[in-house]
């Protein structure tokens, strides 16, 4: 077999197992007699104190579209919005909603989510819907609740932005920064790919445009 | 691919589209009657019913009003109380109702509905995208005569049949990579057309020039 496989297979039953040890560790009852006693319920007493205060998360409906168009004119009946108008409607606005804590926003930076044409935006739900940021915000990070409070009550941010009761990607500090010009990677490549293939054409071609025949 | 409208929305956008051509042509054949006066004609192309933006139609099919108020929730701030706003599309719950993906159905009678219509380049660009499925990632973007991919019933396989996020992504990578090419194939193609195509221009508008000259001199 090949041992990239046997270490990857190693390293992940390794991993499951840990979890799985300090999962049951978590749960375990270490009271006597009646008295029932667990770290999951000390930690959930410790949480009741420490707890960071709740966060949610808003997004702007008026901002974005679902069809973004380069050329196209914006058109309502069709739920698609030229990106140079829709720049020019939302006054060159680089956010979009908030993460809000108490009275304290934190606007969410989302100019590739907002503008970037249609054509060359890989996200989609699974609805069928345009994926942006704040989809990406609400995803579940996927760690144990022994993990996601110690790591709340360290970074004093609530981790569970969309109140399902699991943490979020969104709930992470820098997120509403960071998430989406790490979105607009992709497009920014294929943009560039883009750029590169017509300064080619053009240069090829416009000689062949200008020469007689 | 992305989304398709509600069939009340479809039923909606087609009225629309039919008003706004009858609309448009009676103001194209309006002539001028002999002994009419040129203020005369143009307030009797003004007096006439105008083309809409389709805004405008969804908040008032019927043209009776569509009132406002300053508390409403409602979108467009419509008045919901107010009985003339009851043939407002706005209102209505199915305005905002869409399926999952193109549905084929749908599209094929849309489509249909759009042989009636006058405009060529509109017939033409509806038969490629139509415009009631909404685009949602770049893998829409590919035409159905260029799609590799099927289901086994011959229905198109779409992106958000992928469940796994990275590969979707992956899917609608492609698909904004294969717009990209077609866009400059479309590019390069263009270009050759118009080198083709110029020195016949060029040489006619040349020709025209060069015998205006001669006449003039000759004169």
């Amino acid at each position: 077999m090949n041992p990239y496989v046997i270490l990857s297979d190693g390293v992940s039953a390794g991993v499951s197992e840990l979890k799985e040890n300090v999962d049951d560790v978590y749960h375990q009852d270490f009271g006597i007699g009646p008295a029932k006693i667990s770290i999951k319920d000390i930690f959930g007493k410790a949480y009741k104190y420490l707890e960071p205060p709740n966060s949610t998360i808003s997004n702007d409906e008026n901002v974005g579209s679902q069809t973004v168009s380069i050329i196209a004119e914006s058109n309502s009946a069709f739920g698609q919005e030229n990106f140079v108008s829709m720049f020019d409607r939302l006054d060159g606005s680089l956010f979009d909603g908030s993460i809000n804590t108490g009275t304290k926003k934190k606007k969410i930076f989302a100019p590739f989510s907002t503008y970037t044409p249609t054509v060359v935006w890989p996200y989609q739900r699974s609805d069928g819907a345009r994926y942006t940021v704040h989809d990406l915000a609400k995803k579940d990070i996927g760690i144990p609740d022994w993990v996601e409070k110690p790591l709340s009550v360290m970074i004093k941010q609530d981790l569970d932005i969309d109140e399902d009761g699991k943490a979020d990607y969104g709930g992470l500090p820098l997120f509403n920064w960071l998430a989406d010009p790490a979105m607009g990677v992709g497009p920014i490549i294929l943009t560039g790919l883009l750029g590169y293939i017509a300064f080619n054409i053009v240069t090829t071609a416009a000689p062949l445009v200008l020469s007689p025949v | 691919m992305a989304r398709t409208m509600s069939a009340y929305k479809i039923d909606a956008i087609l009225h629309w589209q039919q008003e706004s051509e009858q609309r448009k042509k009676a103001l194209k054949e309006l002539e001028q009657l002999p002994g009419e006066a040129d203020e005369a004609f143009l307030q009797r192309a003004e007096s006439l019913p105008q083309p809409r933006t389709w805004l405008a139609f969804a908040l008032d099919p019927l043209e009776d009003g569509a009132p406002k108020s300053a508390e409403s929730d409602s979108p467009g701030m419509l008045d919901a109380t107010d009985p003339k706003n009851a043939d407002s599309l706005l209102l209505d719950p199915s305005w905002s109702n869409a399926t999952v993906g193109q549905d084929p159905d749908t599209v094929y009678f849309y489509s249909q509905a759009q042989k009636g219509r006058d405009s060529l380049g509109e017939r033409l660009i509806e038969s490629v995208y139509p415009s009631i499925v909404h685009k949602t990632a770049a893998g829409d973007y590919v035409p159905n005569l260029w799609n590799l991919f099927q289901n086994k019933d011959g229905s198109r396989f779409e992106g958000h049949e992928i469940d796994s996020f990275p590969l979707r992504t992956l899917y609608h990578g492609g698909g904004a990579a294969w717009n990209l090419l077609f866009g400059a194939g479309v590019c390069v193609l263009g270009a050759f057309v118009y080198r083709k195509a110029m020195p016949a221009l060029f040489a006619g508008t040349a020709d025209i020039i060069d015998e205006t000259v001669e006449v003039v001199i000759m004169d």
